[in-house]
């Protein structure tokens, strides 16, 4: 019982801290804020991604690098590798939330739910190879091309080798047939890489971040649960609007819900995470087994599995979530968790050659399917405008884990989860909101950039943004540039004095200057009228002009992507 | 799914009237709270439409029912009159590089702050915190005057010192990263943010522009006696930005509107409120590139700070310090032409001074 109580414990401290980190990603000197706008944060709040196996390994398949941070990652794996799935089991505060809320509605339901394993667990094992496979494709092919560029990269595709091994290994089908398939893969691969070109459609996408349970719940959280939460209070959120929060919110709610049909529904279906671990975990040489000899069969154990691993019939070691109900449970006490020799139990779900093919080979049609359309080629969204400091499109693409940390620290909230409007592939990575911000990028902020833990926003220091001292000749970062649409505007189409974003342009000089002209009205009236024009040389694309600009449909000035920083192709002018 | 061999329990009526009865407890209990909240709700404050104000209603809410103080009939007919009527001279110009030293000379020159603040005053300072930017860039009131002036008030016995603003972007952002939360929290100040709350509709019957819009002047309940703090800079469609202008933060809605007819709304604002004191802290003057500079190219130490009575007569003076003429400036002219102070602020024999 001790022991199933320590585990709740350990639930709530860690789903308490992931709810806190959430509270406290944003700018203020309060001890319960992350400090200036210029970093570095405070707190940790980055912790519960960089402890993610799966956000790390994606990364290195899809850059063939890793920031120094998520070495707390290659801790859970050694941990996982040892001990089975603690980190379901204790830490992950998804996972706590969908524990809870089994609990409660299994409480409400009075009976017994269902627990009993279901063949589709096998799906999330499928979903991680699709996730790996896309956020390897690139990498794929430059990786046999210039390997030596990449140790890092090396030492995983051989780790990947090895894991394809030691399933043949598991396997049911014949030896032999599974070793030559991987040799016939590997020798694919390198003749596929020299003959091959790598450009932004055959490319790594990191799309493991839509459904990462970390991700998922930061989202889900700082997007849906606590603006919801706040309203009517004012507290927390300054402005309480996020884009694409139906989205957020819509599948947050499918996997609450989820869990009426079976307890932590996400965890033993869909989590991704969950199969990186549950594939370590069947190794794991600490994990729980029946003494047969004081096994009265009652079942009671198999009632409260949250994993469905039943292990009173054959123990399913990697769907094993160490919950640890089944010790608490048992009446003879004959499970225990221990030092255990791999036996012949089994494996858990059963993942077919087949299914694997099937979804390593969706995983390599994915990012074409995506990128087949043009988004991140020639039809690339003007109003994509991405923070300062991001990466190229396809670099940040292969980098943003969509954990959304940058978007809650934004001091006035211009920063917004993208819907759909740039594609499937752009969905809540970080885009800039010139309607639902408090007012455009502000000028003495990197914090965004100072949050990312995986440098799809690099950290800029204030100079190198503003593009002062040694990055004077480089000229300010900038994310885009203005446009005045005379149309609209009312100086130029209505000859009404207002010039608001002038006044309020940020750069020095001003980026928007006046020019003075007398105009004569219908009725013959002269007066002096002055008129907005952007110097593409200070616009930094902030965005200021566009949020206060008085014509609020279609605002008279707009910010686009041209001439962004980051990207040589759309920019427009020659310095 | 797999849910064939359950047993659903029977749903007895016992169990029925149990669910109801706690159905009832949980709505009720709700209902309450949300009845609570309804009731310790102030009933004048607007809603969402703060941000885009709808049609006036058939009877305008008249601001004069907050009961601030006794109402003081003007020649402006001002609703916010703070202004205090005595032989005391009405504007001082003190030079000095330090911002400290030079405005308690102001202060001094201009009677002491016993003559603006008596014992147990409630004290509105508002500085400009137009934008989220360091003190360096000059954009907003230096945070050493807010503290300094704050101090100055409790010195001279006020209860409670509030300071506010509305800024360009995010109010809490804005105040940190200028500084002014911090400086007024330090001298004991309180620093109300400019929630939905603290805007009221407010009409200013001589006003064309100011119907039915809503306004900051929540944080007004309650204040005797109100001083603006403003720096001196430059700006594109009004020439200057003074202690006028400073003003526009009491605006909300879509106040950008206002710059359609700019001299009009900065000599309705002057009309909207008269301070009981306002000064001009000129020790670095932004010239170029204002309202909102970004390089030291765009500053000028003047080595000054302006105080007066007279918020026409410190705005003339404060212009011609950066070499703005009456001419470039047709609101303070129309201003002076409305009665609401002078614009040949020389006429008033101002006190000239110099510390260090």
């Amino acid at each position: 019982m001790r022991v199933v109580w320590f585990r709740r414990f350990s639930q709530a401290v860690f789903f308490f801290v992931f709810l806190f980190f959430c509270l406290v990603s944003s700018p203020g000197e309060q001890w319960y804020r992350l400090g200036s706008t210029l970093g570095p944060p405070k707190w940790p709040i980055s912790w519960f991604f960089e402890a993610d196996p799966l956000l790390a390994i994606s990364q290195i398949f899809a850059k063939g690098d890793l920031p120094s941070g998520f070495v707390w990652a290659l801790a859970v794996l050694a941990f996982t590798a040892l001990l089975g799935r603690f980190f379901c089991g204790f830490v992950c505060p998804f996972g706590a939330f969908n524990q809870a809320v089994g609990f409660v509605i299994s409480g409400l339901r009075r009976r017994v739910l269902p627990l009993k394993y279901h063949r589709l667990q096998s799906f999330k094992y499928y979903l991680l190879a699709f996730f790996l496979v896309t956020s390897f494709l690139g990498q794929a092919i430059s990786l046999s091309r210039t390997g030596q560029d990449y140790a890092v990269g090396w030492l995983f595709f051989g780790l990947v080798l090895l894991g394809l091994l030691a399933f043949a290994l598991q396997s049911r089908g014949s030896m032999r047939t599974n070793i030559a398939l991987i040799i016939a893969l590997t020798l694919l691969w390198l003749f596929l890489g020299r003959i091959v070109q790598g450009d932004e459609i055959l490319d790594s996408s990191l799309l493991a971040g839509l459904l990462d349970p970390m991700t998922l719940a930061y989202r889900s959280f700082a997007f849906f649960v606590l603006p919801f939460l706040d309203r009517g209070f004012g507290v927390l959120y300054g402005s309480p609007y996020h884009h694409g929060a139906w989205l957020i919110g819509g599948l947050f709610l499918l996997f609450l819900f989820l869990n009426i049909v079976t307890p932590r529904f996400f965890c033993r279906f869909l989590c991704p995470l969950g199969a990186l671990f549950g594939l370590l975990a069947h190794y794991a040489p600490l994990r729980i087994y029946k003494r047969a000899e004081l096994c009265t069969d009652c079942q009671r154990c198999n009632a409260v599995c949250e994993g469905a691993c039943e292990p009173v019939g054959t123990f399913r070691r990697a769907e094993c979530l160490l919950c640890l109900n089944c010790l608490a449970k048992c009446p003879e006490k004959a499970v225990t968790y221990g030092l255990r020799p791999l036996a012949n139990e089994a494996f858990g779900p059963t993942i077919t050659r087949r299914g694997l093919v099937t979804s390593a080979f969706m995983g390599l049609a994915g990012v074409p399917l995506l990128r087949l359309g043009g988004l991140v080629g020639p039809d690339w969204r003007p109003y994509l405008l991405r923070p300062p400091g991001s990466q190229p499109e396809p670099d940040f693409l292969r980098l943003c884990i969509r954990c959304g940390q940058c978007i809650r620290v934004c001091p006035s909230g211009v920063l917004q989860p993208a819907g759909l409007e740039a594609g499937f592939e752009a969905i809540f990575t970080p885009v800039l909101n010139n309607r639902l911000g408090t007012s455009g990028c502000q000028t003495n902020c990197t914090l965004c950039g100072q949050v990312c833990p995986t440098g799809a926003i690099r950290k800029l220091s204030l100079d190198e943004k503003l593009g002062r001292g040694e990055f004077a000749h480089q000229g300010p970062v900038k994310i885009g540039t203005a446009f005045i649409d005379r149309g609209r505007c009312l100086p130029w189409a209505f000859d009404r004095p207002c010039i608001v974003c002038q006044e309020n342009c940020p750069t020095s000089p001003k980026a928007i200057f006046l020019r003075s002209s007398v105009r004569k009205d219908r009725e013959g009236r002269a007066s002096k009228i002055d008129r907005p024009y952007v110097d593409p040389r200070y616009c930094t694309g902030c965005g200021i002009c566009e949020h206060v600009c008085p014509i609020r449909g279609i605002a008279a000035i707009r910010v686009s992507a041209e001439n962004e920083t980051r990207s040589q192709h759309k920019s427009f002018w020659i310095r | 799914m797999q849910g064939q061999g359950e047993k659903e329990a029977k749903f007895g009526r016992r169990e029925l009237w149990t669910k109801i009865a706690g159905a009832g407890l949980a709505a009720s209990g709700l209902l309450g709270l949300t009845l609570l909240r309804f009731l310790s709700r102030e009933e004048t404050s607007v809603d969402e439409d703060d941000i885009y104000p709808s049609p006036p209603p058939k009877q305008p809410v008249s601001a004069d029912a907050e009961p601030t103080q006794e109402p003081v009939i003007s020649a402006a007919h001002a609703l916010y009159d703070y202004s205090i009527e005595d032989a005391g001279p009405r504007l001082a110009i003190v030079e000095g590089g330090e911002r400290v030293r030079t405005l308690r000379r102001l202060v001094e020159a201009l009677g002491g702050m016993g003559r603006f603040v008596r014992k147990g005053d409630r004290v509105l300072v508002k500085p400009n915190v137009g934008f989220a930017t360091p003190p360096e860039v000059g954009a907003t009131t230096h945070p050493t005057v807010v503290r300094e002036l704050v101090r100055l008030c409790f010195e001279a016995g006020a209860s409670e010192v509030l300071v506010t603003d509305y800024p360009t972007t995010s109010a809490e952002h804005a105040f940190r990263v200028s500084g002014i939360a911090r400086a007024a929290e330090d001298a004991g100040a309180r620093v109300v943010l400019p929630d939905r709350e603290q805007f009221r509709r407010v009409t200013l019957p001589s006003s064309r522009l100011f119907k039915d819009w809503p306004m900051l002047v929540g944080p007004l309940s309650g204040i005797n006696r109100v001083i603006g703090v403003a720096p001196v800079k430059d700006h594109g469609l009004s020439g200057v930005t003074l202690s006028i202008k400073n003003w526009y933060g009491l605006l909300g809605g879509r106040r950008n509107l206002f710059h359609q007819r700019i001299v009009e709304c900065l000599v309705d604002l002057a009309t909207l409120i008269r301070p009981t004191l306002v000064i001009l802290d000129a020790t670095v003057s932004m010239v170029s590139n204002g309202p909102t500079g970004g390089s030291e190219k765009d500053l000028k130490r003047t080595n000054t700070m302006i105080g007066g009575l007279d918020p026409v007569a410190v705005d003339a003076c404060g212009a011609a310090l950066i070499g703005r003429s009456l001419q470039e400036l047709p609101w303070l002219i129309q201003a002076e032409a409305r009665g609401l102070g002078t614009a040949r602020w020389e006429k008033l024999n101002p006190i000239r001074d110099r510390v260090g």
